[in-house]
């Protein structure tokens, strides 16, 4: 479904993107496919191969190569000079004259991919549509189901994250369009607003981002989205339209934060006491959420009348003896925000 | 060969330009007056020449990395060998180092434990045995095809986090599956269990199906997981859920019955706590964590809040910090009074104050005159107290992992060491304190006396697959076993950490490791090795010495003890008295030649001709009496002890007999509690009284009285800024305007600004010693010539820096305040020392003389102080000693109190009082055998000072 599609001009084909059809590209790289796998049978060394992407007519539009995961067994990795000091090794190959881009990952990384948590180098949603097309270890088969499973956690530190951005966003379009009064650049920045809200109706349908985000969030909240994306696509943007979008985010905000801003809420209440914010963001340190994002969060919560904004000393350097203030905000772990009631 | 080491012309420190020879392959005593030149000699030209030219010898590459020694000055020395120097330096304060790894005796027993250790289920507890990850991998492989097999590793909960925090721990290693309580969990869940209750977890690692070609998977997975599992994995069928009888096979001898666990191979690094394989997650290894001590927050509970009773860093009273506002919010809402003494304050509101509100909001006042924080007002908040705020900091800094000295000195001022609560002190992780030998722990043997741990040592068993190694480790271990216990170290264990030993415990374990090393044709130089001994454990010290000297080395050591000295071979002393009176061979040879050479100080005071006399009369003392009840610190068996004040008082005992722990532990740090800093916390004991007796305690030891050259024995003692007084008052100081800080090196105004005021300048050069030169603008004088040319009675500050004490007695008679201090120094003997005597090359001996003149100079009337000395004989000749105990006398007399640890028998048999501890060291010690007068000590049997000080007496 291309939504933006009819109300964008034809574009004059370029002569290389008029070959095939759809099912006929399809079926040059299913055969290309096959016969590398074909290759793999014999090489004991390699133990699965995991398709990226999916290799459909309504996709393959887009495809100029193939994306692949090839798991090999540890301790055989072979490293070129090209790879420099880089941890990950990739290799182009070709079969029946298409590039295949594949990735060469040892079992003991891939089970740490499946398993470890967000925090660590690797997101859950490096597992959406990812498709185990050949395996000879029954473990790898069942890592692979597993992962397509969004753990409760990572689901949760996803929503905080993509909120945040949301938050973020949302603060600053509004200046442009309130004060600014640039509705050029205020209409830009909303839709990066509904970039991240698209995402964050993508994970609590309980499904993993992907590109062309927006269609699917399209899907799933069609109204929402008719007001805080379509509206502001059209060619006569104005104040109201724009003041509306901001609008129907902020009650989006409003009405989810407490699903959306969990992590943060709950570790706040379990605090229970006034806490700085570089604590804060040390709590969610390696987790791709910021300090400013965490403060956007919660100067949001306290615009909000939810959160106290407080303030603690800081030494700024290591052996500064003086002290600056910075935030720190305290949720009264017996409101109902809280969630203990 | 050359049988002796000749030296021309040595001129270092104060020596004359002497040249001597010193016999090769023998034990040679350095003696002489403090001062003389002694250390001079041995230390500062053949050991600093020898190690020189060894470092000469170096590649130009290798000496960048090694720190350059400056030539002495000396015109040659021949015949040296290479010279290692055992010093009484104490090893810092390391709380890693103990004497386990000085003296390499862990790394040995580590391999052992490593080698023939039996790890145990942490589950159970049962006795497992070892597979390496491939034995475990052909085991595996030994299941039909198709066998489902899961892996799983136990992971401990770290103390004081929650489960959460476990769990975050295994994802972050990469796995996301776990075992709680046997039932399978996704650790990416919410999971909420009783924090309370204990709970086993278990990380799933892997589940393999059994067939060709996982093996090399298998074994990195299983390396991996052993990892997580602090070399522990179990091992569980998972299909087919019925188990046949060759299912059931897999399991026998392969680890715990009941829960699967195996072992990993041990490696000698996961037995220790420098290690993250090794040590205890929750200490770090350290062995000790820090608690809130509620009496440290508030060092003087007379203080009101608004007057800073709390410390500063702990709640602040500025009215415009969070301390501040939330006393005063505090105040307000619970009705208590800021300005009421915190002492007077009402329970329940101190509770508040330290422990928090409970949950209980209260609403942010501002304090009156407030200028920050008016945004706050009428926000309600919860306090969790002081006590609490301060923990989580701590927790919250130790997990940052970095080291901050304002943050160390912070704590420091209001936290307390308490053992580790997960580890109790052992340092290391639960699984490594599951490994056994013998049935004891690493950390057991740890904790034996030397001499039981020898015993449990040689009744090990080895297999005799194991006996190979285990018998190369077991001899090492056991040498230097022997070699420590032979030196009278029996007392201690491998887990005392170094920072509490003393600096003769050190110098002797140091010893023991070169005697270990079985070298020959060495050159050690010493410096007072019986420091610290007493008699009877000296004689064991003399013959460590002997022992050395007959592997085939030359033994110099700088000795004062009457024993040492007789046994040596060849003896030089040094002379004939301190500083510039001193500096040449007074008397060289053997015993005999030295005890009758007229010329000899030292011969004159062994042979008897010359002594210091047991005193006439005792004193009765005035019937005051601090008494100390239950002290149990250390060793310290529960005992009672009488200290007569206005007395001096010697405390005896063998080494590690638990003097230390009486004197300083219990009686110096409760005082210090009681009469000046609360914070102070005293050993284990239950009650000191007689301390209203007493105004002050004061400790004079031997370290230095200053770390920077800028500090003198004139500054110390308080004199020189008298004499710049002096100088700003004469009459062309005034016409020039110059004040009496014109005449500090420390300020700009009259030093030189070239050295600023140093004298002399340091070149650094990369591959070549430092070089220091006299400043080329001042030569030396520090000053500039302006400040040069007003002179006080024709000398300038300059030159009254370069006179000597005694000549500055006379100079300054008419000045009071300067002269009634420095008679003081001088009546010590320390006339030779120059009043701008650098601190920091003055001996340990000199600063504690300058540190008692300061004393002696400072006596008031009607004030009763303890001062308390330990060991002060240290590098004092007989001659100092007399003096010594002329100045001690002089205190008590003063109506002053002294206690001194002490070993030398010419100054207990001086003392009023003895309080003799023992009768050995460490576990064997801790009791009060006697105390009385020295006579009476000398009538008890049981006394082994008694004993050896019989013949004193007579």
């Amino acid at each position: 479904m291309y939504i933006a599609g009819p109300s964008v001009a034809p574009v004059q084909e370029h002569e290389s993107m008029i070959h095939e059809s759809d099912p006929e590209k399809v079926a040059r790289f299913e055969l290309a496919l096959s016969q590398l796998i074909e290759r793999f049978r014999d090489d004991r060394y390699v133990l699965a191969t995991v398709l990226v992407g999916r290799l459909s007519e309504e996709t393959i539009w887009r495809r100029e190569s193939l994306r692949l995961w090839i798991i090999e067994a540890d301790g055989v990795s072979r490293r070129l000079r090209s790879d420099g000091n880089e941890e990950r090794v990739f290799r182009i190959l070709v079969e029946n004259g298409i590039n295949i881009h594949a990735e060469l990952i040892p079992r003991s990384r891939f089970r740490q991919m499946v398993e470890g948590s967000s925090r660590t180098a690797f997101s859950c949603n490096f597992f959406a549509t990812r498709k185990l097309i050949y395996s000879i270890d029954q473990s790898i088969d069942n890592w692979f189901a597993q992962a397509n499973t969004v753990a409760v956690k990572d689901r949760d530190r996803e929503l905080l994250m993509f909120s945040t951005w949301t938050i973020h966003s949302l603060r600053h379009a509004r200046k442009l369009l309130e004060i600014r009064k640039d509705v050029e650049l205020a209409s830009l920045k909303i839709l990066n607003v509904a970039q991240s809200v698209a995402c964050t109706e993508i994970i609590r349908s309980g499904e993993v981002c992907e590109q062309e985000a927006i269609y699917r969030g399209i899907e799933l909240a069609p109204d929402l989205f008719h007001v805080i994306y379509l509206d502001v696509l059209k060619d006569r943007k104005n104040i109201q339209v724009l003041a509306a979008a901001l609008d129907a985010v902020d009650a989006y905000l409003e009405q989810h934060y407490q699903e959306h801003l969990k992590p943060l809420l709950s570790y706040l209440t379990a605090q229970n006491r006034v806490v700085p914010l570089s604590e804060i963001s040390d709590h969610f340190a390696w987790s791709q959420i910021y300090p400013w994002h965490l403060e956007s969060a919660c100067e949001w919560l306290e615009q909000q009348g939810l959160l106290d904004k407080l303030s603690t000393p800081f030494k700024l350097t290591s052996r500064s003896r003086e002290q600056v203030e910075e935030p720190a905000y305290y949720l009264d772990s017996d409101s109902p925000l809280s969630g203990k009631q | 060969m050359r049988t002796t080491i000749e030296i021309q012309g040595a001129r270092e420190n104060n020596l004359r330009n002497i040249s001597l020879e010193i016999p090769r392959d023998q034990l040679v005593v350095v003696t002489g007056v403090s001062g003389s030149g002694k250390s001079s000699l041995a230390f500062d030209t053949v050991y600093a020449e020898g190690q020189r030219r060894l470092l000469a010898s170096m590649s130009t590459f290798a000496k960048r990395f090694i720190g350059q020694m400056k030539k002495p000055d000396v015109d040659f020395v021949n015949g040296l060998s290479p010279v290692v120097s055992i010093d009484q330096k104490t090893t810092g304060s390391n709380p890693r180092s103990t004497v386990g790894t000085m003296t390499d005796i862990s790394d040995y027993l580590r391999m052992l434990f490593a080698t023939l250790g039996t790890p145990h289920c942490p589950m159970c507890e049962e006795a497992i045995e070892i597979r390496s990850a491939y034995q475990m991998t052909e085991h595996l492989l030994s299941l039909p095809k198709g066998t489902e097999v899961e892996v799983r590793a136990p992971v401990n909960r770290i103390y004081g986090e929650d489960y959460n925090y476990v769990f975050e721990l295994i994802r972050v290693n990469g796995y996301r599956r776990a075992r709680i309580d046997g039932e399978p969990r996704d650790l990416g869940d919410n999971i909420e269990l009783d924090e309370d209750e204990s709970h086993t977890i278990e990380a799933v690692i892997d589940t393999f199906v059994i067939g060709p070609g996982i093996d090399t998977q298998v074994t990195t997975s299983l390396e991996h997981g052993l990892k997580l599992g602090d070399g522990l994995l179990s091992f569980h069928i998972q299909s087919p859920k019925k188990l046949t009888p060759k299912l059931k096979e897999f399991y026998k001898g392969f680890g715990c019955a009941k829960h699967h666990v195996v072992a990993g191979e041990l490696q000698s690094f996961q037995f220790t706590f420098n290690d993250p394989a090794g040590a205890c997650p929750t200490c770090s290894g350290i062995g000790t964590t820090m608690r809130v001590h509620p009496a440290l927050l508030v060092p003087d509970p007379r203080r009101s809040l608004n007057d800073g009773a709390f410390v500063n860093a702990a709640l602040s009273n500025n009215r415009d910090s969070w301390g501040g506002r939330i006393m005063h919010s505090m105040a307000a809402h619970y009705g208590f009074s800021l300005d009421v003494p915190y002492k007077d304050l009402s329970n329940d509101h101190v509770q508040l104050l330290l422990y928090g509100t409970k949950g209980e909001q209260f609403e942010i006042i501002l304090p009156p005159g407030a200028k920050q924080g008016h945004q706050h007002v009428g926000k309600k908040i919860k306090y969790n107290g002081v006590v609490n705020h301060l923990e989580h900091n701590y927790r919250w800094y130790r997990k940052q992992g970095t080291s901050n000295a304002g943050m160390d000195e912070y704590l420091r001022k209001v936290m307390v060491e308490y053992p580790c609560p997960e580890c109790n002190g052992a340092r290391l992780k639960r699984a490594r304190r599951l490994v056994t030998v013998s049935d004891r722990s690493i950390h057991e043997a740890g904790e034996m006396h030397l001499a039981e741990l020898l015993r449990y040592l040689t009744q090990i068993k080895p297999t005799p697959r194991q006996k190979a190694v285990s018998e190369t480790i077991l001899r090492e271990v056991t040498v230097r076993l022997e070699l420590l216990i032979s030196i009278g170290l029996d007392y201690l264990n491998l887990n005392r950490g170094s920072s509490t030993l003393s600096g003769g415990e050190s110098q002797r374990i140091r010893l023991s490791s070169q005697i270990g090393s079985g070298l020959m044709g060495m050159l050690y130089v010493l410096d007072e090795p019986s420091i610290g001994l007493h008699p009877k454990d000296n004689v064991r010290m003399i013959e460590t010495l002997k022992r050395l000297r007959d592997l085939g080395n030359t033994v110099i050591v700088v000795e004062h003890d009457d024993d040492t000295i007789r046994a040596a071979d060849h003896v030089i002393e040094i002379g004939p008295g301190p500083g510039v009176h001193g500096g040449t061979v007074v008397a060289q040879g053997t015993i005999q030649q030295i005890l009758n050479d007229p010329q000899s100080l030292t011969g004159a005071y062994l042979s008897g001709r010359q002594q210091i006399r047991v005193p006439q009369q005792r004193r009765e003392g005035s019937g005051k009496v601090l008494t100390v009840r239950g002290a149990r610190h250390n060793n310290l068996k529960n005992i009672d002890v009488d200290i007569p004040l206005e007395q001096f008082v010697c405390v005896t005992g063998a080494s590690g007999s638990g003097k230390s722990s009486l004197i300083h532990s219990i009686v110096q740090k409760q005082l210090y509690s009681l009469l000046q800093d609360s914070r102070v916390l005293a050993g284990d004991h239950d009650q000191l009284t007689g301390y209203e007796h007493l105004s002050d305690v004061i400790d004079i030891d031997q370290s230095p009285i200053g770390r920077s050259s800028r500090s003198n024995p004139a500054t110390y003692i308080g004199i020189y800024d008298a004499i710049r007084t002096l100088f700003a008052n004469t009459e062309e100081a005034q016409r020039r305007g110059f004040t009496a800080s014109t005449f500090s090196f420390n300020v700009k105004g009259g030093r030189c600004e070239e050295c600023s005021g140093e004298g002399s300048i340091t070149t650094q050069l990369s591959f070549m010693p430092d070089i220091e030169v006299s400043c080329p603008t001042c030569k030396g004088a520090r000053y500039n010539s302006d400040t040069l040319e007003v002179t006080f009675r024709g000398r300038s500050i300059a030159d009254v820096l370069e006179m000597s004490i005694e000549e500055s007695t006379e100079f300054f008679a008419d000045q009071t305040t300067i002269s009634r201090k420095i008679k003081v120094l001088n009546e010590l003997g320390l006339g030779y020392l120059k009043l701008g005597h650098p601190s920091t090359i003055l001996s340990g001996g000199e600063a504690q003389r300058i540190k008692l003149a300061a004393e002696l100079g400072k006596l008031k009337h009607g004030k009763h102080n303890l001062y308390i000395l330990d060991e002060p004989t240290t590098g004092l000749h007989f001659a100092d000693i007399e003096r010594l105990l002329v100045s001690l006398n002089r205190l008590v007399d003063a109506g002053h109190s002294v206690i001194v640890i002490e070993h030398n028998l010419d100054v207990i048999k001086t003392a009023d009082y003895i309080i003799d501890l023992g009768p050995e060291g460490g576990h064997k010690g801790g009791e009060l055998i006697v105390c009385g007068t020295p006579e009476q000590v000398a009538r008890c049997k049981a006394s082994y000072t008694g004993r050896f000080l019989k013949p004193y007496l007579s």
